[in-house]
This record gives C-alpha cells, sequence and structure tokens, in this order.
C-alpha cells in the first residue's frame, strides 16, 4: 500500500514538475523570442512607426512588447456597450456605435492608469497577446469613463464651481490614477491664500525627481507664476512622457512671456 | 456766365460723394433637416479639425486681431458646426478633432478669415476619407443687430447664417451619392484606419491613384475578419476618446458664449461706427478739398463771385476740419474695439490653456495606449494566421 503512496506520490511530483516546466519554458520562449535577432515574431526589436495611429499624435517609441507563445483566441468583449455619460456634454454617437465595448463593471480591476504596461506585465504572466488586447480595451473605457465623470460632475454638480476648481479637481484625480505627485497641498492653499503664495509649498513638497523634470531655465520656487502657470508647472512635472512634458513646458514659458528663442534654447 | 459753370462742376463732382448712401442686406439662411430617419447606410461619420485661428505674424499692424479670442474662435467656430451638423439628422457621429485622425469619413477644416461680429468670412475646405474633395469655399456673411437679441432663439448663433449655409452645402452634395457609395467611403475609411494600425497587412487592400491622391479599394476583407472586429473595437476606442475630448470642448464652448457674444455684441456696434465714421471722414474731407479748390478756379470781378469764392473756402476748410474731428472720433471706437478686445482676449486664454492642457494629458496618455494595441494586433495576426509580418516602420 505504501509503495502506491509512493507511486502516486512521484507520479504526482512527476506531473508537478512537467507542469512547471512547460511554464517555464514558454516564458523562456518570449525572452528569447524577443532577444534573438533571428526569431522571426512580429514583435521583436521592431520600432513602431512614427506616424500616428488613428490620428494620434505619435512618439518615437522603440520598446518591444514581449510575444506571447498561446495561440488561443478568446472571444473579444463585443457584447457589451459602451460605457454612458450622464454628463451635460454632448457625446456624439457614431452611426456603428455600441459595437465591442466593454462594460465598465465587467472587470475588477482598480487600476485605471492607460499604459501598454499592464499589458506587458499580463504578457509575462503568460497570458495570451488577445486577451491582453481584450483587457487593456476595458482599462481604456473605464479611464474614459473616469474622465466623463470628472467632466460630468463638473459640468453637473457645482456650477458655481471656477473653471480652476474643476482643473485642480482633474488635476487631483489624475495624481490619483498616476501616483507620482500629490498636490493636495496646492489645493489647500488655493483655498486660503492667494496665487503666488501657494507655489512656495508645492514646490517645498516636491521630489528630486520632480526637480530633475524643471528645464534649467524654470525656477523651482516659481516666482511670477500666476493660477495658469502653476497649473500648467503641475501638468508638465506630473506628465512622464517627455515629449509631451516638453510641449506643456513650452505653453508654460509661452504664457510666462518668454520670447520663442528663449523657449527653444531652454528646452533644448 | 462762366462762374455759374464752374460752380456747377463742382456741385457735380461732389455730389456722388453726398449720395454714398449704403443699403446693408444681412444674410438669413434657412438650415435644412431630415424630415425622416436617414437609414445606417446613408450615415457618414464627419469630423472637424480645431480651424486655423489665421494669426497674422504681424500682429503689431493689426491691433484688431487679438490672437487669444482667434484662438478661442477655432475652437468655438467647429463647435457650434458640430451641434448645427448633428440638428440635421443628415449626419452620423460628428466629432471635433484635436487632431488628424482615419476614423471619419467627412473631415472638415477651416480658416477663420475675418470675425469682428459684424462681418465674418471663413475659408471651409471639405474631404471624404478617399481624398475627394467635396467643398473648397469661402463663406461670407454680414451681421445684423437682430442677430445679437436676446428674445432670438439662443441655440442660434449669431453666424448661423454661415453654419446653415455649409450645412446645406454638405447635405447638397452627399444627396448626390447613392447609397453605395457612400457605404464604399465608409469601407475606405475602415480599410485606412486599418492600414494605419497594421500597414503591413493592410495597405494591399488600397491602391492610391497617383494623378489625383484618391484611394480605391482593390480588396476587402471577410465580413467576419477576426481581426478587423479587433479594429473596429480600436476604432470604437478613438471615437470614445474623441467624445471625451469633445465634453471638454462642449465646457470651453458654454463658458465661452456667452462673453464671446458680448465682445461680439459691442464689437459689431463699435466697427459699425468705427467704419461709418472713418467713411464719413473721408467724405469731409474729400468734400473741403472740392470746395476749397473750387473756391481757387472761381473766377470773376463781381460781388457775387468774390462771395461765392469766399463761401466755398470756407466752407471747405470747415469740411475739412470737420472731417479730421470725424476721423479721431473714429479713433476712440478703434480704441474702444481695442480695449473690449483686450479684455476678453485675456479671458479667453486663461480658458484656452486649461483645455489645451487636457487635450495634451489626453491625447499623450492615448498615444501610448494605442502604440500598445498596434503592437498587440500585430502579434495576434501572427498567432492567428502564421504569416510572418514585415516591419513596418520602413512604410
Amino acid at each position: 500500500m505504501s509503495a502506491y503512496k509512493s507511486y502516486f506520490l512521484v507520479l504526482f511530483l512527476l506531473i508537478n514538475g512537467c507542469a512547471s516546466q512547460q511554464m517555464s519554458g514558454s516564458s523562456q520562449s518570449k525572452q528569447s523570442s524577443s532577444s534573438s535577432g533571428g526569431m522571426p515574431s512580429s514583435s521583436s526589436s521592431s520600432s513602431m512607426p512614427s506616424s500616428s495611429s488613428g490620428g494620434m499624435p505619435s512618439s518615437s517609441s522603440s520598446s518591444s512588447m514581449p510575444s506571447s507563445s498561446s495561440g488561443g483566441m478568446p472571444s473579444s468583449s463585443s457584447s457589451s456597450s459602451m460605457p454612458s455619460s450622464s454628463s451635460g456634454g454632448m457625446p456624439s454617437s457614431s452611426k456603428s456605435t455600441s459595437q465591442g465595448a466593454k462594460s465598465q463593471d465587467d472587470s475588477n480591476q482598480n487600476n485605471t492608469t492607460m499604459s501598454s504596461q499592464a499589458g506587458s506585465s499580463n504578457q509575462q504572466l503568460g497570458q495570451s497577446a488577445s486577451s491582453v488586447f481584450n483587457e487593456s480595451l476595458g482599462d481604456f473605457d473605464k479611464e474614459m469613463a473616469g474622465e466623463r465623470d470628472i467632466i460630468a460632475a463638473s459640468s453637473q454638480g457645482d456650477s458655481s464651481m471656477t473653471a480652476q476648481e474643476i482643473a485642480d479637481m482633474e488635476s487631483i484625480m489624475g495624481a490619483d490614477l498616476d501616483g507620482p505627485i500629490d498636490i493636495s497641498g496646492d489645493l489647500g492653499n488655493d483655498e486660503s491664500q492667494g496665487n503666488n503664495d501657494s507655489e512656495d509649498e508645492f514646490t517645498g513638497e516636491m521630489s528630486e525627481e520632480e526637480i530633475s523634470r524643471l528645464p534649467s531655465c524654470i525656477d523651482i520656487d516659481g516666482s511670477g507664476e500666476d493660477k495658469i502657470a502653476r497649473q500648467l508647472r503641475v501638468f508638465a512635472i506630473k506628465e512622464d512622457d517627455p515629449n509631451i512634458r516638453n510641449e506643456i513646458w513650452k505653453q508654460y514659458l509661452k504664457h510666462m512671456g518668454i520670447g520663442q528663442s528663449e523657449i527653444d534654447k531652454c528646452l533644448s | 456766365m462762366k462762374n455759374i459753370t464752374t460752380f456747377i462742376f463742382f456741385v457735380c463732382l461732389a455730389l456722388p460723394l453726398l449720395s454714398l448712401s449704403e443699403t446693408i442686406k444681412y444674410d438669413k439662411v434657412k438650415l435644412k433637416r431630415a424630415e425622416i430617419e436617414i437609414t445606417e447606410d446613408r450615415l457618414l461619420d464627419v469630423g472637424i479639425f480645431i480651424f486655423d485661428p489665421n494669426i497674422p505674424e504681424d500682429i503689431e499692424s493689426n491691433p484688431l486681431v487679438f490672437p487669444e479670442i482667434r484662438k478661442a474662435e477655432a475652437r468655438y467656430i467647429p463647435y457650434h458646426l458640430k451641434n448645427t451638423l448633428e440638428e440635421t439628422g443628415f449626419w452620423g457621429g460628428v466629432w471635433m478633432l484635436p487632431d488628424n485622425t482615419k476614423a471619419m469619413d467627412l473631415n472638415i477644416s477651416g480658416r477663420i478669415i475675418k470675425s469682428d461680429g459684424y462681418d465674418v468670412s471663413m475659408q471651409i475646405g471639405v474631404w471624404d476619407i478617399s481624398g475627394k474633395q467635396w467643398i473648397d469655399k469661402t463663406y461670407k456673411a454680414r451681421v445684423g443687430q437682430s442677430s445679437y437679441s436676446k428674445r432670438r432663439d439662443l441655440t442660434q448663433d449669431p453666424y448661423q447664417s454661415i453654419f446653415n449655409q455649409i450645412a446645406n452645402d454638405l447635405q447638397k452634395i452627399k444627396i448626390g451619392y447613392i447609397s453605395k457609395d457612400l457605404k464604399r467611403i465608409s469601407e475606405i475609411g475602415d480599410l485606412r484606419f486599418a492600414s494605419d494600425l497594421i500597414p503591413s497587412v493592410f495597405n494591399d487592400y488600397l491602391v492610391q491613384d497617383k494623378k489625383t491622391s484618391i484611394y480605391k479599394i482593390s480588396r476587402l476583407p471577410a465580413d467576419d475578419d477576426p481581426i478587423m472586429q479587433r479594429i473596429a473595437d480600436v476604432k470604437e476606442r478613438e471615437l470614445l476618446l474623441l467624445d471625451t475630448l469633445n465634453e471638454y470642448y462642449a465646457q470651453l464652448y458654454r463658458e465661452i458664449s456667452v462673453p464671446y457674444e458680448e465682445w461680439r455684441k459691442s464689437n459689431r456696434q463699435n466697427a459699425i461706427n468705427y467704419e461709418e465714421l472713418k467713411r464719413s471722414a473721408r467724405k469731409r474731407q474729400l468734400l473741403g478739398a472740392v470746395a476749397i479748390l473750387g473756391g481757387i478756379m472761381v473766377d470773376g470781378d463781381s460781388n457775387a463771385s468774390g462771395y461765392a469764392q469766399q463761401g466755398l473756402m470756407i466752407g471747405g476748410m470747415q469740411a475739412v476740419q470737420s472731417g479730421f474731428a470725424k476721423a479721431s472720433e473714429a479713433k476712440i471706437y478703434k480704441e474702444s474695439m481695442k480695449e473690449g478686445g483686450d479684455s476678453f482676449d485675456t479671458q479667453a486664454e486663461g480658458l484656452l490653456i486649461e483645455v489645451e492642457g487636457q487635450t495634451l494629458r489626453l491625447t499623450g496618455n492615448a498615444q501610448e495606449m494605442f502604440l500598445g494595441w498596434k503592437k498587440l494586433l500585430k502579434q495576434i495576426y501572427t498567432e492567428e494566421t502564421g504569416l510572418i509580418l514585415e516591419e513596418d516602420s520602413a512604410q
């Protein structure tokens, strides 16, 4: 009897071992496919064309996604509807709307950050490209629904809210989603102090990484900034994409009355 | 006799100047609306780019063009055009676009040539996604005082005639297309969008005429092509992003509409007064000059001719003087326009920066997502078909 037990135990261990070997084998193949130049893979070492995707502004990102070894094709989430907006805005409906968008409720993920990084980490966990694709669509839908909730709240909730307050609220929401900057102190300053006093506290809270995102020509203490300039500074520091950050700094410097040649010199 | 002839000659010369009265015709164009629901095969999605504000480089010599107002108008006007097109019921979805996209069947671009609350002029270009031009036209209108009345239908913009005219022109062109041709435009749109995402797969589905640059379909994917379904999912997200961006534009539109109308209304009156005074000043100066010249030329020894000469000279000088007075009065209105413009210009700047900041943030985040989807779609295609795709960067 104990021999049988030992036999089953060995068999069980063997099966487990095979399974784990298979799993690690598949992740290895992902890595090798992305690193070996000879391996034909759609994603290996491919640099994306700089042309815009569907009209979106392009960036020169050259990162490659790890390829998935799974050939499975999970059904796409085509049965659900677009997230509806309760805002007073005027969302248009396409002649072909309501196909393909995932419902807000069908996923429990808390992270609503729009990033393909989530996709790559999921792929590393062994998910197929199509399931990563479907998940990222859902993430995007949630992100947009969140944005539209903010807009709806600002349009309906408090008609006496100033544009600045709306922007501050959106900045806070953005910071919550992206994580890196806490500007709650900034809002607090707004409520209690004048325009220019708040920058000191804000810059006082800046981390080294945030300070490193300041171009050399921009004062760290934000002297002479008005509310708009300060808001632009927050946006710029918060922005991870260097190209977009540069654009926001451009707007900031323009707003501060800096000439084009000096802006170019400053941001070069 | 000679004196009388000279006098009559100068009076005849001056008469046309006095009779320069202007009959102003204000344009009122009625919007055509769909009387029955349009079937889906006849609907096209329309995108309207943010207009070119057409701010002169030498802003110093154009003191009545206010850069921030122009920038605000470049967003307000396309948004109102979007509302007008939606109101007709002839179109599918209508969006205002911050940037180029392949997701629309019809694209509208515009350039503001003049907008001072009184005269408005804009150049409009419309192309379908195949590259065929529908409209290339300059629209002009003169705006009446009643267009600013508080008792009017407030959904109607003071420049409504131009918006209605554009919408009517578009409808007139669309009506010339049979349903099959409209469907073909949408199909080309889908393929151009697909080709933007996976060029190595979908570039072959379209051919572009070398002379006209117009796209034609060389072949169509299967109706149940799974990759096309996923591409449709991505397109849906692009429209969702545009919906969200359009809500920010809607906010700007709402926040700016009252001060913008106030500015246009007061600027209109100032512009009319300014033009009127300028014209009047010119007239008086000319008449005065003619009278002085007539006085000099009056010849004769009689008392009558002496009085006539004196009268013409004095009258002429007074006319010239009052012409200068009118000109300086006109300057006051010009200054008033400048002041009003500067004030609204500053107000508009804050609102614009806000919406531009949001647009940059949203499109920046979405850009990453779209790049990720491009890569994933290629992977999925390879997984499902076993075909290895060429590098797209070369295309």
